[in-house]
């Protein structure tokens, strides 16, 4: 009984003592509360720019990391406690959130200030980058980082001892992917359990053949169904890579359907490497490098832009970014937002020294990215169109009706008709 | 168990005996199997937990004893990381008082609806009952909601309440069922004695109540540590929040820190595994103490 008794004392004075942190907490310090999903090293990075804006503004930044962001701001939003800031990484997400009233626009319609001015945003932003953060002729958000999700990851000695060079077209592609084949090695890697790395391919395969354009139409707006020849076509380009799967792929069907994107990548940059060839986005870099310590970026391993299909559309860049949107109104948003947007914010971001990532920001020079950050900084500045990641665009069941669609394709490539009509079904009661 | 092995004083049958020596060996077998079953994943993670980043992405743990590399300095990275005691201590000040409050006054409203007569027990009790099936996910907006309204966001104070809350309607049905199972004839001798409704409750019902409360507390202490989701919504300042957040900021956004990830989730085991070990004792305790009683 009376041990019990001093641990029920012991208890009470316990909580007692964690209150009283609570309340003393009130103090003067400005403060701007920010949302990422950044965690770890990008957090590190992130911070070496904010960091730097404390020091020349003496407002704290308070970053709440967490990778489920947008069901949590979704709470917190329903709930009447949002951050002030958020990295929203869906251009849906914020054109959603915008028209739910939730934003503060940063640019108003009529082109006057907003939280800051219009000038902040045409000084250090292409009109292509600006446009990803317009809802209905207002600027709700700024691009904060891209990355490009367009390169192809090779080991640059096993294409040296296939006597092979980067490819720049399709043809030239397919040409190594034989030679790697007649060789008796396995030229590819996908990770297909991660179903965006399927929809990645195919919507880089899409936009090569049919322009920027058709693209939107398709994943943002479903002006061009998803039966739409456009798409048969590109499913069939997507074939030449993935039929017959045995030959081609690392671990045939079953192994790709059940291999994710990691260890996908592993697999070819590991000693004793299953697979010689790795299609994924520029952030891949960072994590092959620190999973194979010993590897020397472009020297080890490299990139190069996914190839041309038609010469007509060249090779537009697909991407993906987050974009800086607001909550509240207040000056110290004001200033942490044209601070991001700047060129100094970017240009130190960009050149933090791990975490450090690939600015939209038209100022940056090229020369602060380190050599693997510049592979990824390189294709984004140097894109002849810059499109965002199409799941990202088209509402959540009709990317998961495409993700699981691609999963089919890989196990039946015979069945384009039934997997068509699967997306378009979804595509039908979403929009 | 017991039973099948103290058959001392019969006399059985060599073919009897022959029998259960057999269905014996069975039962051994089946535990072990489902033991390693159990144990493997955990296993993988702990070896995990000590090799090296390279080794971790080039081949799967099995295959860590040839050639034999291991390391702490996964451990070390993440102990050593920024703000990683404070988030210990935190997780403390949140679930020591959110294990305590449930069993508390879970313990008295299940005394009272087990063993005071009031009109509408059973209603009560339904409504309770209908509590434990609400999952939390459904009430994280209105409860938002509620604790802006007073100022209980991000304190202490907010994250005890919802814990307890959230605790209670389990608590209570536990223990609800636990004391209405105790034999009528002690409380009722008690009652002619002259004790009151208190009396019982703390000398009679809570001593002989030790496993329940025991498995109780160990139960809502390893889900109030291992939360996640109600520190996320709660506990927006990264100055007060629990380790299981930290850690996941630890994460980069895919995700691909698996040694962190290995070795962060053998840190933060550790505690939920010393309460139980230290629970426990309790736990058997009160196990042999009921079956003794005439």
């Amino acid at each position: 009984m009376h041990k019990r008794l001093t641990i029920l004392a012991m208890l009470f004075v316990f909580s007692v003592l964690a209150l009283v942190p609570t309340v003393s907490a009130q103090s003067e310090v400005q403060f701007v509360s920010f949302m990422t999903t950044f965690g770890g090293s990008e957090l590190e990075g992130l911070r070496h720019s904010l960091d730097e804006f404390t020091q020349q503004t003496g407002i704290q930044v308070i970053i709440e990391s967490n990778r489920q962001l947008v069901p949590i701001l979704r709470t917190r939003l329903a709930g009447g406690s949002p951050p002030d800031v958020a990295l929203i990484p869906q251009p849906g997400t914020l054109a959603e959130f915008a028209r739910a009233g939730y934003l503060i626009p940063l640019v108003n319609a009529d082109g006057t200030a907003g939280l800051i001015d219009a000038s902040v945003v045409t000084d250090n932003y292409s009109s292509a980058i600006a446009s990803l953060g317009i809802v209905d002729g207002a600027t709700y958000g700024v691009l904060a980082k891209a990355n490009s999700k367009s390169t192809m990851w090779y080991s640059p000695a096993s294409f040296a001892s296939l006597g092979v060079e980067v490819p720049t077209t399709w043809d030239e592609l397919l040409a190594i992917q034989q030679a790697y084949v007649d060789a008796g090695l396995v030229p590819w890697s996908i990770g297909g359990s991660d179903n965006w790395t399927l929809t990645d391919w195919f919507e880089n395969i899409y936009v090569r053949e049919n322009g920027p354009e058709k693209y939107l139409q398709l994943f943002a707006t479903h002006e061009v169904s998803w039966t739409d020849q456009s798409v048969i076509d590109a499913l069939a380009t997507f074939r030449q890579i993935v039929d017959p799967a045995e030959t081609h792929l690392a671990g045939g069907v079953e192994g790709t359907l059940s291999t994710d994107f990691i260890t996908a990548a592993n697999m070819v940059f590991r000693p004793d490497p299953a697979a010689q060839m790795y299609y994924e986005g520029g952030f891949m870099g960072g994590i092959i490098s620190s999973n194979f310590p010993d590897l020397v970026p472009v020297q080890d391993f490299n990139a190069f832009l996914f190839p041309a299909i038609d010469d007509q559309h060249g090779a537009p860049v697909v991407g993906g970014g987050d974009l800086l949107a607001a909550f509240t109104n207040r000056p110290e948003v004001t200033q942490l937002i044209q601070w991001m947007a700047g060129t100094e914010g970017n240009t130190l971001w960009a050149s933090a020294p791990t975490g450090a990532v690939v600015s939209p920001n038209k100022n940056v020079d090229l020369s602060v990215y380190s050599p693997l950050a510049a592979i990824d900084a390189g294709q984004v500045a140097s894109a002849s169109a810059f499109v965002f990641d199409g799941s990202d665009l088209t509402p959540s069941a009709v990317s998961d009706a495409f993700g699981t669609g691609l999963q089919d394709f890989i196990a039946n490539p015979d069945d384009v008709q039934n997997i068509i009509q699967g997306i378009e079904d979804a595509a039908v009661a979403s929009y | 168990m017991a039973a099948i092995v103290t058959p001392t004083q019969q006399v059985i049958p060599p073919r009897k005996r022959r029998k259960i020596a057999v269905s014996r060996w069975l039962v051994h077998v089946t535990l072990f199997v489902l033991a390693v079953i159990w144990l493997t994943p955990s296993v993988g993670l702990l070896i995990t937990s000590f090799r090296p980043r390279e080794a971790i992405a080039s081949s799967g743990w099995w295959t860590a004893f040839t050639p034999a590399r291991f390391t702490f300095e996964n451990y070390a990275l993440v102990l050593n990381a920024q703000g990683m005691g404070d988030s210990f201590l935190n997780s403390f000040k949140i679930t020591l008082p959110s294990t305590f409050f449930p069993l508390f006054f879970a313990s008295i409203a299940a005394y009272a609806l087990a063993w005071v007569q009031f009109r509408g027990r059973n209603v009560l009790q339904l409504v309770i009952l209908a509590l434990l099936v609400i999952p939390i996910q459904i009430t994280l907006v209105p409860v938002l909601q509620f604790f802006n309204q007073f100022k209980l966001t991000g304190t202490y104070l907010g994250i005890w309440i919802a814990h307890t809350a959230y605790g209670m309607p389990f608590a209570i049905y536990l223990l609800t069922n636990f004391f209405s199972s105790l034999p009528r004839e002690i409380l009722e001798s008690a009652k002619i004695d002259g004790a009151n409704h208190w009396v019982i409750f703390s000398r009679i019902v809570i001593p002989l109540s030790v496993p329940a409360l025991a498995s109780l507390g160990i139960f809502q202490f390893m889900w109030v540590w291992n939360d996640l989701l109600v520190a996320l919504i709660f506990m927006s300042d990264p100055a007060s929040q629990p380790v299981t957040v930290r850690i996941q900021a630890l994460l980069g956004t895919y995700a691909t820190e698996w040694h962190i990830m290995s070795a962060a989730a053998f840190i933060s085991m550790s505690i939920p595994l010393m309460v139980f070990f230290a629970l426990q004792r309790y736990f058997v305790a009160g196990l042999t103490a009921g079956a003794v009683k005439t």
